[in-house]
């Protein structure tokens, strides 16, 4: 039965079972035969990938090897870098993301960025940008920023300096104000492209630790140097090297039984 | 072996070695020496200016006391000078001038950083920066013999139809006046603001841009929501230059302004600033009330740029509080 959604997975396991309950039969995000390109260099070659909904999608690999610029093709970031083609096709529930208004696809796929870049504005301000684009206003726009926060599991920290410079917040806690920040518009797919890379392993957990609670309304992809990372929290882990998706599968069918000799050699550690 | 050289100690007594290090160590001393001396030489020429102003004013200033400021009458036959219609025109020129300028520098630098081509922005700027460049005379000719001739006829009479109720678009139109000052000075300041403020719109972080582009931010919410109120100290500091300029500038000014000391609320009246009539009046200037005053007019220009300044500086640290803590 899974097999229909997720064509790759090879095994299933028992803790599968209670959340395919609420995974429809079509995958979120589905890619086919995706090409990258950076003006006459292809940065991807042919990638074909099927994101299931609800759950946390990691993907690992070496620098250089393409995975952060998949991850910006699938909202399309990579139109703001001049030059760049691509080929192929990404779905959104079945609709096509290249073809959608850009900025309606970004609202239904958020992004975080790996530096956390909050706006210099009050920690309010930051976490409203994207609701006041969207034209809420008044108390509907402040519990939207209280239920966002929140979320992100920040609330208690900032909830009596809300009206306070982002720039004064913590490294950690600004990373997860551009969450919370993310999470106002209530996309259904939030991107992370290695959002605790600047971060201490505290600040790390915390963030890991919002990241499962987040998995029953969105659907999560995050891209990762770290493979602890993506073997603590992710469902399902790609392995990408060189501009190619070598093996995407279950995260711990990559990491205890991975198919293909060079995902072993990364995970072992063998080159990087 | 190895340790020694990772680690250069000073008291090995190789005697080349320690003449080196002398030799960088007394440097430092006449580098720190020689730019002291410079960064000095900036405040004693600044004291100097305003001591050697204010000592040659004296005469002026013991006959007409604060009420050169608020005197409106210049008649150097009389022996009468007051301050004030030179005060006016310095300032509503300016106005003027950044009223036009500033609109104007800012939507092309916002063109040139965030929507042209960068060849194509390139190509522009170096454009941009010659204007700069271009000696402040060859701006006067411009004004005298393409921009009045153009405002008297199709300009004024045009904004004196279509404005007329406005006591600043009525009178005769002569074409020379604070208009035509007001004109010829945005004209002068534009690429300063263009120029820097392209220069601070590039150094916003791509991540700023990209943070809004990703919350389905338009390009134009992107820019105009994050990326300008994130260069807004550069933009800020470009208007700045530009409001010095236009407050200081002399030549283009006194070919165009018309030359009369009167205070109308008319653009296109005559009118005369004070750069101006120093220029103007200072070699013809026969007796020492005459040139102790026009002196004084110097030192009244002097504060007059240095208050307006200030107040400007304050308004931006002001809103720059109210940006970061206000909902």
């Amino acid at each position: 039965m899974r097999t229909t959604f997720h064509s790759l997975t090879k095994a299933s396991s028992l803790e599968d079972t209670d959340s395919s309950v609420r995974q429809q039969t079509l995958p979120k995000l589905k890619i086919s035969n995706l090409n990258f390109y950076y003006g006459s260099y292809q940065a991807l070659h042919n990638i074909s990938l099927d994101i299931a909904a609800n759950r946390i999608t990691a993907l690992i690999g070496p620098s250089g090897c393409g995975k952060s610029t998949f991850l910006r093709v699938l909202n399309r970031m990579h139109e703001t870098i001049r030059d760049t083609r691509v080929t192929g096709e990404v779905l959104v529930d079945g609709e096509s993301a290249l073809a959608m208004d850009v900025a309606t696809l970004r609202r239904r796929v958020g992004m975080v960025f790996q530096k956390p870049n909050p706006f210099p504005k009050s920690v309010f301000d930051n976490v409203a940008y994207g609701l006041r684009l969207g034209g809420v206003r008044g108390a509907e726009l402040r519990h939207a920023v209280e239920r966002s926060v929140k979320r992100a599991a920040l609330w208690d920290e900032v909830k009596d300096q809300l009206h306070r410079s982002a720039y004064d917040l913590s490294g950690g806690q600004q990373q997860r104000l551009c969450i919370a920040r993310a999470l106002a518009v209530d996309p259904e797919v939030l991107l992370l492209d290695e959002p605790s890379s600047a971060l201490d392993p505290i600040a790390t957990a915390k963030i890991e630790e919002l990241l499962f609670g987040l998995k029953d309304n969105c659907t999560i992809v995050i891209v990762t140097h770290n493979m602890q990372q993506a073997a603590r929290i992710a469902d399902d882990t790609g392995f990408f090297l060189l501009g190619k998706l070598i093996e995407f599968d279950k995260t711990t069918v990559i990491f205890e039984t991975p198919a293909r000799k060079e995902t072993e050699d990364y995970i072992t550690g063998r080159f990087g | 072996m190895p340790v020694e050289t990772a680690v250069p100690a000073p008291e090995q007594p190789g005697s080349a070695s320690r003449s080196f290090l002398n030799r960088l160590r007394s440097g430092d001393e006449v580098a720190h020496f020689t730019t002291l001396m410079f960064a000095t030489a900036v405040i004693l020429i600044v004291v100097l200016l305003v001591v050697e102003l204010y000592r040659n004013s004296a005469e002026s200033q013991s006959k007409f006391g604060w009420a050169f400021l608020s005197s409106s009458k210049w008649d150097p036959v009389a022996g009468a000078f007051g301050a004030l219609p030179f005060i006016y025109g310095t300032v509503f020129t300016s106005a003027v001038a950044l009223l036009i300028s500033v609109p104007l520098g800012l939507g092309a630098a916002i063109f040139l950083s965030e929507l042209a081509p960068p060849r194509v922005s390139d190509a522009l700027i170096f454009v941009i920066e010659l204007l700069a460049a271009v000696p402040s005379v060859i701006y006067g000719l411009l004004g005298i013999f393409v921009l009045v001739p153009l405002l008297r006829d199709p300009i004024e009479p045009f904004l004196a139809r279509t404005f007329g109720f406005l006591p600043l678009f009525q009178g005769p139109a002569y074409g020379v006046g604070f208009l035509a000052a007001g004109l010829i000075l945005a004209i002068m300041v534009v690429p300063f603001i263009i120029s820097l403020s392209r220069e601070s719109l590039l150094a916003v972080p791509r991540e700023q841009r990209e943070a809004a582009l990703a919350l389905g931010a338009t390009r134009w919410e992107a820019t105009w929501q994050v990326v300008v109120p994130y260069a807004r100290l550069g933009v800020i500091g470009s208007v700045f230059l530009a409001l010095a300029r236009a407050l200081g500038e002399t030549m283009a000014v006194t070919m165009v302004i018309g030359n009369a000391p009167q205070i109308s609320f008319s653009l296109f009246a005559s009118g005369y600033s004070i750069a101006a009539i120093v220029a103007s009046e200072f070699t013809e200037a026969t007796t020492n009330l005459h040139s102790s005053a026009l002196i004084e007019l110097g030192l009244v220009l002097f504060f007059l740029t240095i208050i307006i300044n200030g107040l400007a500086r304050l308004l931006v640290l002001s809103t720059q509080r109210r940006g970061t803590t206000n909902p």
